[in-house]
């Protein structure tokens, strides 16, 4: 939620602090913020189409907050008076108005306007105001730089009137064109209905919408005509226009999880509907309507004729209780009674006090508050966590459980591990499998994978081109151990892949690597080989049918990452290989030999491995593969060669012969 | 008889930085008498949402990206739906981390993929609170980052916990990487377990209080090890494995 500090000024009598300030309590007593950002007047950095010319020169700066309100908070804090009453617990300052604290007064006089709802429980609060003799026009210059600092148009005084309601205070409301509902016997007026199936409406902006039978509607109160999506979006049927002189205003409650599928459904979403789906209180709608019918009066003339409502409003919220010793309990402090009647003081909460249990009353707008937990939070986050003691877990009376899974997958990596296997991850969401999703992002990427063998076999053609880059020249070895996903349910399972590498005897060599594979694996699991499907290069198996034979009362030793190691970005252009072979002088070791390679062949060295060195007739030969690449660009032979020569040139110096 | 074909034992081969990641939690949470624990990747509702505490048609349910599965079931989101089965299944006390895979409907780039792994941590018995939270992730990040940790909390909002926080974390001294020292970091969601959430887990919340926490930890990875791309946790480069050497 955007929050503009000047309008947040107009909460309190003092200047409020720095900007930086606000949005520390906000964060560490509160909520997250997004950003602070300034705002100048006629600026560049926001561009909303100043409308109909109107310059806003009258407020010159601002300063936007972007404060993240989730869930829980959306009744109360999508507004800036929510966020004026936060700032005014987090900062002991007083506010100097607060329209929600004018007593509500629900009004049946219907001389007028009609006022009928088909279905309560769709929509439990409903209040309507007539006001007559209105001049639609711009808006005055404090008003349009009010939306406009927070990237809204200014439509007209009447329709911006509305949006500040909003904006102020958290009540959507929504201005109709009397003289365009239907009249009869002198009244006219809205009936809130259920959509009949298939009922077309155009809404404001042009967009056609058909509706089903769950979609409520404000309906003109005598033809039946739809007018509005209730709780989402108006239509323009009473659209108001220039010409208009008498509005009626409309502010409602609304049942949030049917405005919520309703939005789903009908693929829109305003910030009418985001305040209804998340619940708002059932005092806001009167005083939303008192709000805007007082505004309207201001800045466009007019009489309010007369004030109707529906509904019984919970004005009171109900008592929550909690003790200081629970309070204590639940967060770790060690606060006092005095500590908590100062806290509940700070939020304005009414309570009362015997000896160490507190009965507290929340204001009737804190929907978020209806358990114990929900006011030691607020205890909590208003006194700060910053000296929440770090208290370490009484000691454990029993050893935990030693869990059958997790030793299998231990003995799995331990006994592959030992055999020069590389562990891989690999996706299990996949074109093919047993399973579709239903929302799938990607169409390659719909089913649930029902085998790991596919992965693997992947892997295996992606990763054999690399094997010279991680010096592996024997043969590729991988494994993955994953969920599966089949006709027999989830399956937690093993796949190994080999491809051997070279020229001579490839499928016979992989054939014996995966024998020999398969036979430590029968040995340190109890497998038997009938439960493992085969193809050339994998083998796969379950690890869930296994659990069941796990006798252990301890876990492996378990493996970690070399301390202090840190990775290295990987380059997205190709490597190459080139190999070096030479003579070295009688007193080279092989780690000053290594080193001075290095320093030769410069940056675009990303590897170097011995793989060869003899000694014959009292002379060493050493060989090396050096593997470059470039993080700027794809090397050219021009750029290889340099390198090679270069190295060549220097250790001749030295006495190496390459041969 | 020998194979003809000898099985070079070489120097060993890398490990899988996800692995080593979760051996060594699994080993710093072992120390504080934690027991590990996982369950299916593919959820019904109930696990997965209503008892956690994220009713149908409610905002909270947009907090994360689903996948849906035509019958109505769900790739899980988070590893919390273990919290719901342990607890069905366990009494208290309690001591779990769940390390697992869980699935979020959104798109892929650098720091985000469609699949990734969590940890979740669940203490449950007569007497826990929220500092007790605060010295159990303290004491985790210590080990696992290996430097001088401060942790803060600040105020959220997560269904299945009352009060929810925020964990930031920062690191001091020569042995972190510098491009982590001395910054604030938001490192993982936590708060202590919802009412509803023990009630629905078959736990009296009359008797029983505890905390929960969730972190991500291909994050935690890119945080200790400097790796740039969450992608190649789950693509199986071998390039990217093989400079994980083990201890």
């Amino acid at each position: 939620m955007k929050i503009s500090r000047n309008w947040l000024q107009t909460f309190f009598e003092k200047p409020l602090p720095a900007s930086e300030v606000i949005a520390e309590k906000i964060t560490f007593g509160a909520f997250e913020i997004e950003s602070v950002d300034s705002w100048k007047t006629n600026a560049d950095k926001i561009n909303f189409g100043i409308s109909e010319g109107k310059s806003v020169d009258a407020m010159g700066e601002d300063t936007i907050i972007d404060v993240k309100i989730l869930p829980n908070r959306a009744h109360d804090c999508l507004s800036h008076r929510g966020i004026a009453r936060e700032l005014s617990a987090l900062l002991s300052i007083p506010l100097v108005r607060d329209p929600l604290l004018t007593p509500i007064q629900p009004s049946q006089a219907n001389k007028k306007v009609l006022l009928s709802v088909d279905d309560v429980d769709a929509n439990p609060i409903h209040t309507l105001a007539l006001v007559t003799g209105v001049t639609v026009g711009p808006s005055p210059q404090w008003l349009a730089s009010r939306l406009e600092t927070l990237g809204q148009r200014s439509i007209n005084n009447i329709v911006d009137a509305t949006n500040y309601v909003m904006l102020d205070i958290g009540q959507p409301t929504h201005a109709f064109d009397w003289d365009k509902l239907t009249e009869k016997d002198g009244r006219r007026g809205i009936r809130v209905r259920p959509a009949i199936e298939g009922e077309h409406i155009t809404l404001l902006g042009g967009q056609e919408k058909i509706l089903t039978a769950e979609v409520q509607v404000l309906s003109d109160g005598n033809s039946g005509v739809a007018l509005d999506i209730a709780g989402v979006k108006g239509g323009l049927i009473a659209e108001l226009t220039n010409d208009t002189c008498n509005v009626l205003i409309t502010a409602a409650k609304f049942n949030p999880t049917r405005i919520r599928r309703t939005a789903q459904k009908l693929k829109i979403r305003t910030d009418a509907s985001h305040r209804f789906e998340n619940e708002i209180p059932d005092i806001l709608p009167y005083h939303g309507l008192r709000e805007v019918v007082q505004l309207i009066k201001d800045i466009a003339g007019g009489t309010v004729e007369e004030v109707v409502s529906l509904g019984t409003p919970m004005t009171t919220h109900p008592q929550v209780m909690t003790s200081v010793a629970r309070i204590n309990a639940v967060l770790g402090f060690t606060l006092t009674e005095s500590d908590i009647v100062s806290i509940l003081t700070q939020l304005g909460f009414v309570f009362a006090q015997t000896t160490d249990v507190f009965s507290i009353t929340p204001p009737p707008e804190r929907l978020d508050i209806t358990i114990e937990e929900d006011i030691i939070e607020e205890i909590g986050r208003i006194h700060g966590y910053d000296t929440l003691p770090e208290t370490p877990l009484p000691k454990a009376v029993h050893p935990p459980l030693i869990d059958a899974m997790f030793y299998l997958k231990d003995v799995v990596r331990t006994t592959l591990g030992e055999l020069g296997f590389t562990e891989v991850l690999s996706y299990s969401l996949r074109d093919k499998g047993y399973i579709k999703l239903a929302n799938a992002l990607a169409s390659d990427k719909g089913h649930l994978r029902d085998t790991l063998t596919t992965g693997i076999v992947e892997a295996l053609d992606t990763n054999e081109p690399r094997t010279p880059f991680v010096a592996e020249y024997t043969a590729l070895r991988i494994f993955e151990i994953g969920n599966v996903f089949t006709e027999t349910g989830e399956q937690t399972r093993v796949c190994i892949g080999v491809r051997a590498l070279g020229m001579k005897k490839r499928a016979e060599r992989t054939h014996e690597f995966l024998r020999v594979a398969e036979e430590a694996l029968c040995k340190s699991l109890s497998i038997t080989s009938s439960a493992i499907t085969r193809t050339p290069e994998t083998l796969e198996f379950s690890l869930t049918d296994l659990v069941a034979t796990v006798q252990t009362s301890a876990y492996l030793p378990l493996p970690h990452v070399a301390s202090g190691l840190m990775y290295v970005p990987l380059s997205v252009y190709p490597f190459v290989s080139r190999d070096i072979a030479f003579w070295a002088p009688s007193d080279a070791t092989e780690q000053e030999i290594c080193t001075m390679l290095r320093e030769l062949a410069g940056p675009l060295l990303v590897r170097i491995d011995i793989f060869d060195s003899f000694t014959k007739e009292g002379k060493t030969s050493y060989a090396y593969h050096l593997i470059l690449q470039s993080h700027e660009k794809t090397l050219r032979e021009e750029d290889i060669q340099s390198v090679m020569q270069h190295i060549t040139t220097e250790i001749e110096k030295k006495g190496y012969i390459v041969r | 008889m020998m194979s003809k074909f000898i099985m070079t034992k070489n120097a060993q081969p890398p490990l899988n930085p996800m692995t080593g990641a979760i051996n060594e939690i699994r080993d710093i949470f072992a120390g504080m008498g934690f027991g590990v624990v996982d369950g299916p990747e593919l959820e019904d509702e109930w696990h997965n949402f209503s008892a956690l505490n994220v009713p149908k048609d409610h905002p909270a349910r947009d907090m994360q990206d689903t996948f849906w599965l035509p019958d109505g079931r769900v790739m899980r989101t988070q590893t919390s739906n273990m919290q719901i089965r342990w607890m069905e299944t366990h009494e208290p006390p309690i001591r779990i981390i769940v390390p697992g895979k869980v699935y979020r409907n959104e798109a892929t780039d650098m720091t985000h993929e469609a699949q990734f792994y969590q940890v979740e941590g669940l203490v449950i018995d007569t007497n826990i609170s929220l500092a007790h939270l605060k010295g159990t992730l303290a004491e985790f990040f210590k080990h696992f980052f290996k430097g001088n940790v401060e942790v803060r909390f600040r105020p959220s909002f997560f269904p299945f916990v009352e009060p929810g926080v925020e964990v930031d974390m920062r690191l001091t001294g020569e042995s972190v990487p510098e491009k982590l020292r001395g910054r604030w970091i938001e490192i993982m969601g936590a708060g202590m377990v919802h009412p509803n959430v023990l009630k629905n887990s078959g736990v009296d919340p009359k008797k029983y209080q505890g905390f929960a926490f969730g972190a991500g930890i291909e994050r935690l990875c890119m945080l200790k090890w400097g790796i740039d791309d969450v992608r190649y946790f789950h693509n199986a480069d071998i390039r990217f494995v093989s400079q994980f050497l083990r201890t």
